[in-house]
């Protein structure tokens, strides 16, 4: 399917909020769900993708990533799932793209996630995740406005199970 | 004061801005002074008056803004966050464990849906620290065979650090046999 020719294909996608947006056939196909859309429709179609999880200020940050990694190498295999997660660092780009509020976040994640753009949700979990990294259950509570739901007694006994192994 | 109401308001802001922004030119060309003085007087009082409101009303946005803001981010978070499904959390909390049973276990003990979620990832699991000082003359093998428990289906590496030398070194731990071979066993 990626002929050299798809290199100057540009691919129409269309978000829930009805906004088009198009792109050249590289860009939109960091996205593995696009890449499969187009296969699936063929070639010669100048059909536009429909997204209908994704609004268009979300599409325009997510595009915003797959233009800056358009030549990235191809995704690794779901078998290399593994050695993915062996870190926390983000290159510095990503870093600076991914400095948004927690609302554009968590919708990156679920674009990305959507999307099938693992780089892209990887960068976004592994935001969520340093900032979560040493905090205490109330502070993450805190972050997230969980509510605690464990009964004082469940609470004790999970306390219990853990206080051997904790620091602090 | 019903909400939507704020449009409307500035542009009426506008106007009362427009007409102070005039008033000096069109007092110059008042006669005689007797009446000049009388009018001045007037459009000063209001001048100074919608002053005085316009700070009390600035301060109060001052304070009231952010305010908003911060419910506003705290809500939109609370609805995004319970739009997360558990495979994304999977992948955060397996980041955020990093070599790090700390973090792991404070994520379990933040509500129901993180506990069980967290003791569903065995990976999660597989590094255990004992506390630098708390044992002094038993170690907890039976509650670190629990976490053992929770990490073996993952089939990976498990590393158990013993901060407390001396006591391997009096032999006051029993000899912990590694469930397969392959399996690191590291003390420091």
């Amino acid at each position: 399917m990626s002929t050299t020719e798809d290199k100057t294909r540009k691919v129409k996608l269309v978000t829930s909020d009805n906004e088009e947006f198009e792109v050249d056939w590289e860009v939109a196909t960091r996205s593995v769900l696009i890449k499969h859309m187009l296969e699936d429709i063929g070639e010669s179609e100048e059909q536009a993708i429909p997204l209908p999880n994704v609004t268009a200020n979300v599409l325009k940050k997510v595009l915003e990533w797959c233009e800056h990694h358009r030549k990235d190498p191809e995704p690794a295999p779901e078998s290399s799932d593994d050695n993915r997660k062996r870190t926390l660092e983000i290159g510095d780009w990503d870093a600076k793209f991914i400095q948004v509020d927690q609302e554009m976040l968590f919708e990156i994640i679920l674009a990305a996630n959507y999307l099938d753009i693992k780089a892209l949700l990887d960068v976004g979990c592994k935001t969520v995740a340093n900032m979560i990294k040493g905090k205490q259950p109330e502070e993450i509570r805190k972050m997230f406005n969980i509510v605690n739901d464990f009964t004082p007694e469940e609470e004790a006994q999970i306390k219990k199970e853990n206080e051997w192994a904790e620091d602090r | 004061m019903l909400p939507g109401f704020g449009r409307d308001f500035g542009e009426r802001l506008e106007h009362v801005g427009k007409h102070f922004a005039d008033l000096p030119s069109s007092m110059e060309k008042l006669a005689p002074d007797s009446q000049r003085i009388l009018e001045l007087k007037r459009h000063l009082q209001d001048a100074r008056g919608v002053q005085r409101s316009l700070e009390s009303l600035s301060n109060a946005l001052r304070s009231c803004i952010p305010s908003l803001e911060n419910q506003l981010s705290a809500a939109l978070v609370r609805e995004e966050y319970s739009k997360l499904p558990d495979e994304i959390f999977a992948i955060i909390f397996e980041f955020a464990g990093l070599d790090d049973l700390q973090t792991t276990i404070s994520v379990s003990r933040v509500c129901r849906r993180f506990g069980a979620l967290s003791l569903s990832i065995p990976r999660l699991w597989t590094t255990i620290r004992f506390k630098k000082d708390l044992y002094e003359d038993d170690l907890p093998i039976a509650d670190a065979l629990v976490y053992a428990e929770r990490s073996r289906p993952a089939g990976l590496g498990l590393t158990v650090e013993f901060f407390c030398p001396q006591l391997i070194a009096s032999r006051k731990i029993p000899i912990f046999i590694p469930i397969d071979s392959s399996t690191p066993f590291s003390n420091s």
